[in-house]
C-alpha cells in the first residue's frame, strides 16, 4: 500500500513548518502540497484509487475552495478504509468545525502550530488505522 | 500291704468302684457258687463282700441269709490277714471263730473254707467261700478249683462294672449329644452332612427348616437343586467358594448366598462347609457344616446402607459447602459442593489429609481461614458471615460459614467441622427491607401530618418529626409520654371516646380535636386511627387543621353574614287573582314599600306600575296561562314615598290549590343592585372609551380560543372589526411557527389564573405580521364574563428593535471570531517557526535558516498589521450601532 501526504493550506509559512514537520517525524509517503480545496478535489477526482491510502491536512479558511466545500465534495466518493482528514485550524475557537466532527472522514482536529509532538501523535493514529487493518 | 486293713480307703473305694453291693442276685454268681459248692461238696457256698460294717453276700448258695455284721465274718480274716486262702477246718477249735455267733448258734458253722477275691490293683473285696456244719477237710484239687472260681467271680465283677461304665459312657454321651441339639435349635444354626461318594444330604430338623425342604424331596437334594435354586448373582461364589473347599488341602470354607423359597421369595444364607473325610487319593468323601439364616441381619446390613447412601446423597446434593478438618487443618472429609468448589479454586479438589489452603487464592484469604479455625479450636463452635465480592460476575455474595468442633466417642477434640451456606438472598431481602424501611423513615420524617404509633394505654411509642412543626415538641419529648396530656381539656372526653371505638375495631377518619402547642396555642387536629390487634399498636395519622378550621370559620361568617342579610332584605310574597289585584301580601311590604299590606289589599298591581315598565309586564303576566311560572324582568314599582323601585317577580300559578287559589309572586327589590349595575354601566362605558382610545386591544375568548367580544381598538391595532372577531379563533390569525408555543402556552391558563405569552407574530388586517404581546386571564367562573380575557399589545417596534439588536450582536459575534481567526493564524505561525528553530539540531540547511527567519519577519509584521485592523474594525462597530 502506497501513501500520499496531502497538505491543502493557502498559508505558505504553514505549509513549510507542516513539510518540515512531516519529514522530522517521518511520516510514510509523497507529500503533495494544494493552495486550495480546488485544486486537491480535481487532483483526488481524477487519481483517488483504492490501492493507496490518502492522508489529508485539511485548513478552512481558504480562497476558492475552503475546507468544508471540500469536505462536502470529498464525502461523495472518498472511503474510510482508506483515506483521513486532519482538520488544521488556527484558531482554539471551535463553533467553526462543529458541523464537520460528525463526519466519518474526520479523525482530528489540529490546532496550528503543527508540533511534532502532534505529528507524532498523528502518525500512531495512521498506523493504528492502516497498518493494523492490513493484518487482519 | 492294700487291703490289709479293712478301713483301708483305697480297698473300700475299689469295691464301691463295682457297685455291687445290696444288688440284686444275679444268676451267674449262683451258677458260681452253686458250681463251688458241689466241687467242695459242701451245703453252703458264698460270694462274700466286705466293706467297712458289714459282708454282703451277692450269691448264697445253701443259706438264706444276704449277710451278717463285719464281727461275725469269717471272711474279714483273709482280708485283715491278707492271705489269698483260709481254711478252718474245724470252727470248734479254732480260737479265732470258736466264740463266732454263727458257730455257737445257728446256723452251726463248723467249716469254713474262703478264697481272696482280690482286684487287679490288689484290693481284697471278699472271699467266695465254702461252708460246712460239720468240720472237714478239702483236697488240694477242691482248694486249687475255689481259687480259680474266685478269680473268675473277680474277672466278672470287673466285666460287670466295664460294662456298666460303657452304659455310663454312653448315656454322658447321649446327654451331651441332647445338649448340642438343644445348643444348636436355641442358636438356629442348622447342620448338615453330605456324603460325596453318593451324593446324599443329611440335614437336621433346623437345616431343613432354614434350606425350606420338605422331608420327602431331601433324597433328591443333589448338587445341582442346590445350585439351582441359588440366586444368580451368588452362584458363581458359591461354585468358586465349593470347588476351593473340595481340593485338598483345604480349610473350611464360608460362603453367604441368596436361596429361593417356595414362595418365591428369597432368603439370605450363611453356610460353612468343612471336608471330613478324604480319600486315600485326596478326594472328599464326607463334608459338613453348619447353615444360618441371615435374611434379616443382611436386610438390616442393607437398611444401614440404603439409610447411609440417603444421608451420603443429602450431604452431597446440597450447594452447602461441608467439611472437616482435623487438629492440624487437615481434610477429613468433605461433600460434593466443597470438592467442587475447591476444584473450580485450584483445579483439583483437595485429598483427604491434604491441607485445606490452597495456593492459589490471596494469602490474605487463607490467613483468615486460619484464624477462624484457630479460633474455633481456642474458643469452640461460632458463625461468621461472609460478603464475597466476584470480579467476574460483577455480583456481591453472602456466605454464613458455622464451625463447630468435631469431637470422637470418648469425648475427645479431633477436628472442626465446618458448614458454609450461601445466604445471598436472606441477606439482599434484609437489605430491601432495611432500605423499605429507611424509606419508610424517609417517608415519615418529611411527612408534614404527623405519623405516629401508641401503646394500648396510650403513651407514644413512635412519632415523626412533624410533631416539632405542629405541638413544638421534639420527638424525643412525646415518645413515653401520655397523648392525652396533650390534647386539649375541653376535648379529653370525646377523643377518650374515639380511641376507645378504634380500640373495638374500628377504623376512625377524620376525628377532629384540638392539641395543645408547646408555646400554649390550641392547635385543631384532623385524625386518622386503627388499631392493629396483632401488633396491640395504635397507628395515627394527624393533619394540622388550623387552615381548615379558620376558612370553616369563615364560611360560617359568611353565612351568618349572609342570613343577616336575607333577614334585612327580605322578598315581598304577595298572591294576585288573575286580573293582578292582590289578595295577599306579606308584612314585608312595609319595609320595602312603605305601605302595610291591608294598604295593598284588593289593589290592583298594575296601578303601581312604572307606564313605561306596563305594556311588558302586563304582556309577560297574562303569559301565565300558558305556563306554570313565569319570571318578569325587572320593571319600576312605586313606593309610598312616590319613588321608583326595580323590582325583580317570579310568578307561580297556583289558582288549582285550595288554600291559596290564586298566582303567587315573589318580588325582590333589585333597586340597589340596579343603581349598581348603573353605575358599573357608567364605568365600564368610560373604560371602554379608554380602551378605544388606546393601543391595548381587549378581547373575551372561550377554551377553545374562539373570540365572544374584542374591543373596538382592534380595528385600530390589527385593522380587524369587532365584528369580523367575534366566532373565529384567535389561533386561525397566529403565525404558524409561532403557533405551538402560543398554544401550549394558552392551554395552561385553563389551570392558572393568568399566563402571560412573549411576543408573537400576528396576522395584520393587511396581511403583514405583527407582534403582539399578551396577558391571558382566566375569568371562566366569573359569572359577567364566563371567559378567558385576552389583552393584546402591539409590541412590533419594540421586538424590532430587539431583533435588530440581537442581529447586531450576531455580527459583533462574527467580527470577534474573524478577529480571533486573523489574530491566531500570524501568532500560531510564529509559535511554529520558533518551535523548528529551536528544535532544530542543525537539521536546517543555512538557506532554510534564512527562510526560516524571513517568515518569522513576515508574521510578525501580519501581527502588525491585524492589532491595528481590530483596532479600526471595533471602531467600526461602534460607529454603525451609533448610527443604527
Amino acid at each position: 500500500m502506497n501513501y500520499q501526504i496531502l497538505l491543502i493550506e493557502d498559508d505558505p509559512i504553514f505549509t513549510f513548518l507542516l513539510e518540515k514537520g512531516i519529514k522530522h517525524a517521518q511520516l510514510k509517503g509523497e507529500t503533495i502540497n494544494f493552495s486550495n480545496g480546488k485544486p486537491a478535489i480535481e487532483y483526488l477526482e481524477k487519481e483517488y484509487s483504492d490501492t493507496s491510502n490518502y492522508i489529508i491536512f485539511l485548513d478552512l479558511n481558504m480562497p476558492v475552495m475552503n475546507g468544508w466545500e471540500f469536505m462536502d465534495q470529498l464525502e461523495t466518493f472518498a472511503k474510510t478504509d482508506n483515506c483521513m482528514v486532519f482538520i488544521l485550524t488556527s484558531s482554539a475557537y471551535r463553533n467553526d468545525i462543529e458541523r464537520l466532527k460528525k463526519k466519518s472522514l474526520v479523525i482530528d482536529f489540529v490546532t496550528k502550530p503543527i508540533t511534532e509532538y502532534i505529528l507524532s501523535g498523528i502518525k500512531e493514529t495512521i498506523e493504528d488505522r492502516f497498518e493494523k487493518n492490513q493484518t487482519i | 500291704m492294700n487291703g490289709s486293713n479293712i478301713l483301708d480307703t483305697n480297698r473300700l473305694e475299689t469295691l464301691m468302684s463295682y457297685d455291687i453291693m445290696d444288688t440284686h442276685p444275679e444268676v451267674i454268681y449262683d451258677e458260681i457258687t452253686s458250681l463251688a459248692a458241689s466241687i467242695c461238696n459242701t451245703p453252703t457256698s458264698l460270694i462274700s463282700l466286705v466293706d467297712d460294717k458289714r459282708q454282703f453276700f451277692k450269691s448264697h448258695h445253701g443259706l438264706d441269709t444276704t449277710g451278717t455284721p463285719i464281727r461275725d465274718s469269717f471272711c474279714k480274716h483273709i482280708i485283715s490277714e491278707d492271705i489269698d486262702v483260709l481254711i478252718v477246718e474245724d470252727t470248734h477249735k479254732d480260737d479265732r471263730f470258736s466264740n463266732n455267733s454263727l458257730v455257737i448258734g445257728d446256723p452251726n458253722v463248723g467249716f469254713y473254707a474262703g478264697a481272696s477275691l482280690t482286684a487287679e490293683n490288689g484290693s481284697r473285696l471278699g472271699t467266695l467261700c465254702v461252708i460246712d456244719y460239720a468240720p472237714r477237710k478239702l483236697n488240694e484239687l477242691q482248694i486249687k478249683s475255689l481259687r480259680t472260681l474266685a478269680k473268675q467271680v473277680v474277672h466278672l465283677l470287673d466285666l460287670r462294672k466295664s460294662k456298666k461304665k460303657e452304659e455310663e459312657q454312653q448315656l454322658d454321651l447321649e446327654r451331651k449329644g441332647k445338649l448340642l441339639d438343644n445348643v444348636v435349635t436355641a442358636t438356629g444354626i442348622g447342620i448338615w452332612e453330605r456324603n460325596l461318594i453318593d451324593n446324599v444330604l443329611t440335614l437336621n430338623e433346623q437345616a431343613q427348616d432354614i434350606y425350606g425342604l420338605e422331608n420327602s424331596s431331601l433324597s433328591d437334594f443333589k448338587t445341582d437343586t442346590w445350585f439351582s435354586l441359588i440366586h444368580k448373582d451368588d452362584l458363581e461364589e458359591v461354585k468358586i467358594k465349593m470347588a476351593e473347599c473340595l481340593s485338598y488341602p483345604s480349610n473350611g470354607c464360608s460362603v453367604q448366598y441368596r436361596m429361593l423359597q417356595k414362595d418365591g421369595t428369597y432368603k439370605w444364607i450363611q453356610d460353612k462347609g468343612k471336608v471330613l473325610h478324604w480319600s486315600d487319593d485326596k478326594k472328599p468323601q464326607l463334608m459338613y457344616g453348619t447353615v444360618q439364616d441371615i435374611t434379616e441381619k443382611k436386610n438390616f446390613t442393607y437398611e444401614l446402607q440404603r439409610v447411609k447412601n440417603n444421608q451420603e446423597a443429602m450431604i452431597n446434593s446440597t450447594k452447602d459447602l461441608m467439611w472437616c478438618i482435623d487438629l492440624e487443618f487437615k481434610l477429613i472429609t468433605a461433600n460434593t459442593a466443597f470438592h467442587q468448589l475447591v476444584e473450580k479454586i485450584q483445579g483439583k479438589p483437595f485429598n483427604e489429609g491434604d491441607l485445606v489452603f490452597s495456593k492459589h487464592v490471596a494469602k490474605q484469604v487463607t490467613k483468615k481461614w486460619k484464624a477462624y479455625y484457630n479460633r474455633a479450636l481456642t474458643s469452640g463452635a461460632f458463625s461468621v458471615k461472609q460478603k464475597i465480592q466476584d470480579p467476574e460476575k460483577f455480583w456481591t455474595t453472602y456466605g454464613l460459614t458455622s464451625f463447630n468442633l468435631l469431637y470422637n466417642k470418648e469425648g475427645e477434640k479431633i477436628g472442626i467441622t465446618c458448614f458454609s451456606k450461601d445466604i445471598t438472598s436472606e441477606v439482599l431481602s434484609q437489605q430491601v427491607l432495611i432500605s423499605a424501611k429507611e424509606e419508610l423513615q424517609k417517608i415519615m420524617d418529611t411527612s408534614l401530618d404527623i405519623i405516629c404509633t401508641m401503646d394500648e394505654e396510650g403513651y407514644f411509642l413512635s412519632v415523626n418529626r412533624a410533631c416539632k412543626q405542629i405541638w413544638g415538641y421534639d420527638p424525643k419529648d412525646i415518645i413515653g409520654t401520655q397523648y392525652l396530656d396533650l390534647v386539649y381539656d375541653e376535648d379529653i372526653k370525646l377523643t377518650e371516646d374515639s380511641a376507645e371505638s378504634v380500640l373495638s375495631g374500628k377504623k376512625v377518619v377524620n376525628f377532629e380535636n384540638r392539641y395543645k402547642h408547646k408555646n400554649g396555642a390550641i392547635v385543631p387536629m384532623l385524625w386518622s386511627s386503627t388499631w392493629d390487634k396483632k401488633d396491640r399498636i395504635y397507628y395515627c395519622i394527624a393533619k394540622d387543621n388550623t387552615e381548615k378550621k379558620k376558612s370553616e370559620l369563615q364560611l360560617e361568617n359568611s353565612e351568618r353574614r349572609f342570613k343577616t342579610l336575607v333577614q334585612e332584605s327580605s322578598d315581598i310574597i304577595s298572591i294576585l287573582d288573575l286580573e293582578a289585584n292582590f289578595t295577599y301580601v306579606s308584612p314585608s311590604s312595609k319595609k320595602v314599600l312603605g305601605g302595610d299590606p291591608e294598604y295593598y289589599m284588593g289593589t290592583n298591581a298594575f296601578d303601581y306600575i312604572h307606564p313605561d315598565d306596563l305594556q311588558r309586564v302586563q304582556d309577560k303576566f297574562y303569559s301565565i296561562k300558558n305556563h306554570a311560572s313565569i319570571s318578569i324582568e325587572p320593571f319600576r314599582f312605586k313606593d309610598m314615598n312616590g319613588e321608583w323601585k326595580w323590582f325583580e317577580n317570579i310568578i307561580t300559578d297556583q289558582i288549582n290549590e285550595p288554600s291559596i287559589n290564586g298566582l303567587v309572586v315573589t318580588t325582590r327589590d333589585i333597586t340597589e343592585k340596579r343603581k349598581a349595575e348603573e353605575k358599573l354601566e357608567n364605568s365600564e362605558r368610560r373604560y371602554k372609551t379608554l380602551v378605544q382610545e388606546g393601543s391595548d386591544m381587549i378581547c373575551i375568548v372561550d377554551e377553545k380560543a374562539v373570540f365572544s367580544y374584542a374591543s373596538p381598538t382592534s380595528t385600530k391595532v390589527l385593522n380587524i372589526t369587532p365584528e369580523e372577531f367575534v366566532g373565529t379563533s384567535a389561533f386561525k390569525h397566529v403565525h404558524p411557527e409561532d403557533f405551538d408555543a402560543v398554544y401550549n402556552e394558552f392551554i395552561k391558563v385553563l389551570d392558572t389564573p393568568q399566563i402571560a405569552i412573549k411576543p408573537f407574530r400576528f396576522k395584520h388586517g393587511d396581511g403583514h405580521w405583527v407582534w403582539l404581546e399578551t396577558i391571558v386571564t382566566n375569568k371562566l367562573n366569573e359569572a359577567t364574563i364566563k371567559g378567558i380575557v385576552v389583552n393584546s399589545k402591539d409590541v412590533t417596534t419594540k421586538v424590532q428593535h430587539l431583533k435588530a439588536i440581537e442581529e447586531q450582536n450576531a455580527q459583533l459575534k462574527k467580527i470577534a471570531w474573524t478577529q480571533s481567526h486573523i489574530v491566531r493564524a500570524p501568532v500560531a505561525r510564529l509559535m511554529g517557526l520558533v518551535d523548528l528553530l529551536r528544535d532544530d539540531k542543525e537539521k536546517l540547511q543555512p538557506e532554510e535558516r534564512e527562510q526560516v527567519l524571513n517568515y518569522i519577519i513576515i508574521s510578525a509584521d501580519e501581527i502588525d498589521h491585524v492589532i491595528k485592523d481590530i483596532v479600526e474594525n471595533t471602531i467600526n462597530a461602534i460607529e454603525i450601532e451609533d448610527i443604527k
